[in-house]
């Protein structure tokens, strides 16, 4: 929920349910009241934000205000999905977090190449992990602002 | 105009001619009279000689007639003579034998019949046989059934006379009934043992053979032979008539005296017509018969008469040839002379413009020709006498224009722009011209008088005064190189023409006139030019560059050097026969073209293009040119550098640069998805640690076995991608020797290790067998296939009646391996990401999506392409590969 009181839509891309399933209980956790919608390559990601197929349902899946986005992905690579939405000009207004394991340079110097808002690497620790999801639920959940018209 | 030539003055009347108004002289009768004793002197010398030689021919003729019937006669004779006694013999002997005898001793001679007929079968001269008794009735004879049997012949002339001889006897002649053809019998005794006469055997012998032989003899047509039995007075047996046979022999000439007395002999005989013939007879030797061949004398001189008349009309003709012959003699002789007559009558008349035909080669000709002088002679005295005047006026203009060409002639010599020199005969110099005081540097007043050796270089002096005095006999220089010295001591190279100055005889040389040109120049420049000539040829020969000179027009080469040629494999003369169309491969001809004009325009300076070699291999040229006229044409000069090799060398470092790219973007890909996907159980381990000890003091059961099972995966997901990795890195390195191995044998072990798998979805696998041999580690390339059928398996869908197929297909380029499912399929735009490591399309299948990228990899090994046809999701997948290095080393197996 945002400073308004609305409901920030989070779409997570990412392929390994355990990783979704952490992310889930971290946000749970932090009670910041959101809602968490996921999808498991680039391809569905995509059709997602295009409203293809299955996802052409406004109610049941709403434009996100934020994407979480893993980089290595079946089907699509998380690079390519990064390249479409900020070549789009409706979707380059919504924020992109990269959330990947690689800690790769390379990886990271591309994505911002192709405009990431920001790159963050999941950490191997427990307590880490959770103070990541913490932090990064009070400032792009409670503080960032998202524009209105998407 | 014949006979007659016009003189020059117009005004002439052309004399008539003379045929016209000339009538012939009344004695030409002379030659006339002449001619026709000729000819009568000619005819009585042709009848003499004709009378002579006909007589005489006819005696010859006459004897050579009567000689020839003699000889025909005789032989006919002797022929006759042979052919009866050849008869007689056989039917004597036939009398004789046993067999006849034996049948009438024993009364069976009627059974002989079939004897006598197959006898005279053989005799064919002989009409028919019989046989009678002492009594003359005939006891049976070669005719079958024959109704004369029992009839006597005790009254035959032949009957009697064997009788009272027994001696064979040849009876008169008389003709046959059957085709009136005269026969005579010839009857022989048969006798028995004792000397008397049992039977008599009679043969008829028919004439017809023999008197058909006898009858053709004879030189011609009219010719005739007779045969005549001499008994009584004579009764003729053969001759072409069958009216005259057995009629007795006409007339009593001595020819047939002679023959009816058994002479031999040729007479003249009158015959019954009256007329002579030439007849020739002889005896037959033992028989009463005599042969006469006699000919018609008319027939025997017929040759001669006809040559008789041919030659009367040839003398006919021959007098007619004389006759004219002898008119156009006549004519020939008197028509010239009364053509000289008419023409020296018009002369006589004042009119000395005739002239008389002179050209005849006779004595009319000369008589001509003396008239001729005469009439010439009267005219040259009439017309010098006229001209005379004329001349003296015309002379005097001549000396004044002769006056103006000498002083023209004088500037000309003194300021012509060339150097002119006279000498005379000693060798001094009359003449010198401003030119040549230029070209000197002498005065004209310093050197006339002077020897003309004073202008040569002392070192040339002797050569040049030697082609100086060859021109005292005559010689003309047409272009003689003499070098001059100057007064300021240098030298001038000059070319000379001269010529002789003649007295006014026009023959004796009074002086040489020489006109010079200044060449010093022209040859300094030639011999620059040819250095710096050589200077380009050398350059030209040396170059390492090949080059080539074409002209722009034609694109043909003129020149090239022995660098283009070395690189190109051509002989410099093949080169200058070929073009620029010859030298470069015909498929790039087009684009080669395109270069050279941008290369002409100036737009590149260098080109790059293949070059087609003699033995039609191909190199490439760095090329560039420039433009140059040479002999008088635009050509190209064009510089080559063979740039095969560099180009070779460069691809080549393309390739390997490309390759090691290759290496190097799968070598990230590896580090990354290592770093990525083996982190990512870690923390996925490493988290829920954290969240299982939370859990378990809120004693919360359900999370607990949630996150253990989070915890389990992962593990699991690391164990198996560890493992392929380490797989993975094991097929970069061959480790198992490579064998022989069939395409049934890989896919047997492929079926084995899947089966379980297989089975378990109730696949239907269909292989379609090839007989393949690969050459290669079993394990590895069984691996392959495996991945490929796991693959199919794994993605078979809800598919209700799986199917895979495994075969091999024979392509252009190679034999092909495929695995064909009918399963889930692969979008297109997936396709090319497949064979990637670690790449999963589908995150829920189990597997770490190495499978294909480690099949790529030993696809990779064995120098294989690895490719996947898909229309798209539903519609089934087919991988295809190939593996060249596989089949290419199967040879050097065991």
């Amino acid at each position: 929920m945002n400073m308004k009181g609305e409901p920030i839509v989070i779409l997570v891309v990412e392929d390994d349910p355990a990783h979704v399933e952490i992310i889930r209980r971290n946000f749970e956790a932090s009670r910041l009241a959101n809602r968490l919608i996921s999808v498991e390559d680039g391809q569905a990601a995509l059709d997602y934000l295009f409203r293809k197929g299955e996802y052409n349902n406004q109610a049941k899946y709403p434009m996100p205000n934020l994407i979480l986005l893993d980089l290595r992905l079946p089907k699509v690579d998380g690079l390519e999905v990064l390249k479409i939405i900020k070549s789009d000009q409706m979707l380059t207004k919504i924020p992109v977090v990269i959330l990947t394991t690689s800690a790769a340079e390379a990886d990271m110097v591309k994505a911002y190449e192709h405009h990431a808002n920001s790159f963050l690497v999941k950490p191997v620790d427990f307590t880490q992990f959770s103070k990541l999801m913490e932090t990064f639920g009070y400032y792009w959940v409670a503080w960032n602002q998202y524009p209105q018209d998407l | 105009m014949e006979g007659i030539v016009a003189t020059n003055k117009k005004d002439q009347i052309k004399p008539k001619r003379r045929f016209v108004n000339v009538t012939l002289p009344r004695d030409y009768s002379i030659g006339f009279r002449f001619v026709s004793f000729l000819i009568v002197a000619l005819l009585l010398c042709g009848v003499g000689v004709g009378l002579l030689v006909a007589s005489t021919s006819r005696n010859y003729l006459r004897q050579q007639s009567l000689q020839n019937n003699l000889n025909q006669a005789t032989l006919a004779a002797s022929y006759a003579s042979n052919y009866i006694a050849a008869i007689e013999a056989h039917v004597k002997v036939f009398a004789t034998r046993p067999d006849i005898v034996q049948a009438i001793l024993n009364g069976t001679a009627s059974q002989l019949q079939p004897t006598l007929t197959s006898f005279i079968q053989l005799q064919t001269s002989l009409n028919g046989v019989g046989i009678t008794n002492p009594n003359g009735i005939l006891l049976t004879n070669s005719t079958a059934g024959s109704t004369t049997i029992g009839q006597s012949y005790a009254g035959n002339d032949w009957f009697q006379e064997v009788v009272s001889t027994k001696q064979p006897y040849l009876s008169l002649p008389k003709l046959a009934q059957i085709n009136n053809i005269p026969i005579e019998t010839y009857a022989v005794p048969i006798l028995d043992d004792h000397g008397q006469i049992i039977a008599i055997l009679s043969a008829g012998i028919s004439l017809k053979e023999l008197s058909n032989a006898i009858v053709n003899i004879g030189y011609n047509t009219t010719t005739q032979a007779v045969l005549i039995d001499t008994r009584g007075s004579g009764l003729i047996i053969a001759n072409k008539n069958p009216a005259l046979l057995l009629t007795p022999v006409a007339g009593d000439n001595q020819a047939i005296n002679q023959v009816l007395a058994g002479g031999n002999g040729s007479l003249v005989t009158t015959g019954s017509n009256g007329k002579q013939d030439l007849t020739g007879f002889a005896a037959v030797t033992g028989l009463p018969w005599g042969i006469l061949v006699i000919t018609p004398s008319s027939s025997a001189y017929s040759i001669l008469n006809s040559l008789m008349q041919r030659a009367s009309i040839y003398v006919v003709l021959i007098v007619l040839l004389s006759v004219i012959l002898g008119v156009l003699l006549v004519l020939s002789v008197t028509r010239p002379l009364n053509r000289l007559i008419a023409d020296t009558k018009i002369i006589g008349s004042g009119n000395l413009d005739i002239k008389l035909e002179t050209n005849r080669k006779d004595e009319v000709g000369a008589l001509s020709r003396a008239f001729n002088d005469m009439t010439n002679n009267l005219k040259t005295i009439m017309v010098s006498r006229d001209e005379l005047a004329a001349e003296v006026s015309d002379r005097k203009q001549a000396e004044e224009k002769l006056r103006e060409t000498n002083e023209y002639l004088e500037n000309l010599f003194n300021y012509a722009n060339a150097p002119i020199i006279v000498w005379n005969n000693q060798f001094t110099i009359v003449r010198f011209n401003h030119a040549f005081e230029v070209l000197t540097g002498r005065a004209a007043g310093d050197v006339v008088g002077k020897s003309i050796d004073i202008l040569f270089p002392p070192s040339q002096k002797e050569t040049s005064m030697d082609l100086i005095r060859a021109t005292t006999t005559g010689e003309r220089w047409d272009t003689a190189e003499i070098s001059i010295l100057r007064q300021d001591g240098s030298l001038r190279t000059v070319l000379w023409n001269s010529a002789s100055v003649l007295a006014s005889d026009g023959k004796t040389r009074v002086a040489t006139i020489a006109q010079g040109q200044d060449i010093t120049v022209r040859i300094q420049s030639l011999k620059s030019l040819k250095e710096s000539e050589e200077r380009y040829r050398t350059l030209f020969e040396s170059a390492i560059d090949g080059i080539l000179i074409a002209d722009l027009a034609t694109r043909q080469f003129k020149y090239a050097n022995p660098s283009i040629c070395e690189m190109l494999g051509y002989t410099q003369e093949e080169l200058t026969r070929m073009g620029v169309m010859d030298i470069h491969p015909p498929e790039s001809i087009e684009d080669n073209l395109a270069k050279f004009g941008a290369l002409a325009r100036g737009e590149l300076k260098m080109v790059t293009v293949p070059c087609l070699r003699k033995d039609r291999t191909i190199i490439f040229a760095n090329i560039s040119a420039v433009k140059a006229i040479i002999d008088g044409k635009e050509c190209n000069i064009g510089f080559f550098d063979d740039v095969t090799e560099r180009r070779l060398v460069a691809q080549e470092r393309e390739k390997i640069a490309k390759e090691l790219a290759e290496k190097n973007t799968e070598l990230e890909r590896f580090t990354y998805t290592v770093s990525h996907d083996l982190k990512s159980p870690l923390v996925t381990v490493k988290t829920f640690l954290g969240y299982l000890k939370h859990d378990i003091a809120a004693a919360d059961p359900l999370l607990i076995e949630k996150d253990m099972l989070f915890m389990n995966s992962a593990a699991d997901k690391m164990g198996k991608l560890l493992e392929e990795l380490l797989e993975m890195s094991r097929v970069g390195r061959i480790a198992n020797l490579p064998v022989n191995v069939t395409f049934n044998e890989l896919i047997e072990d492929t079926l084995g290790n899947t089966a379980g798998r297989i089975e378990e979805k109730g696949v239907k696998v269909r292989l379609h067998k090839e007989p393949v041999t690969l050459f290669g580690d079993r394990t590895r390339l069984v691996e392959i296939w495996q991945n490929l059928v796991e693959n199919a398996v794994k993605f078979m869908g809800d598919q209700p009646a799986p199917q895979i197929d495994i075969g091999v297909e024979q392509r252009e380029n190679g034999t092909v391996f495929f695995v064909r499912d009918n399963g889930i399929g692969i979008e297109p735009k997936y396709q090319a990401k497949l064979f990637n490591l670690f790449e999963k399309l589908n995150p829920k299948m189990e597997g770490t999506g190495m499978g294909l990228a480690i099949a790529k990899r030993i696809v990779e090994l064995y120098q294989g392409k690895i490719w996947v046809e898909s229309k798209g999701l539903g519609e089934g997948t087919c991988f295809f590969f190939t593996l060249p290095g596989a089949l290419k080393d199967k040879k050097k197996g065991v």
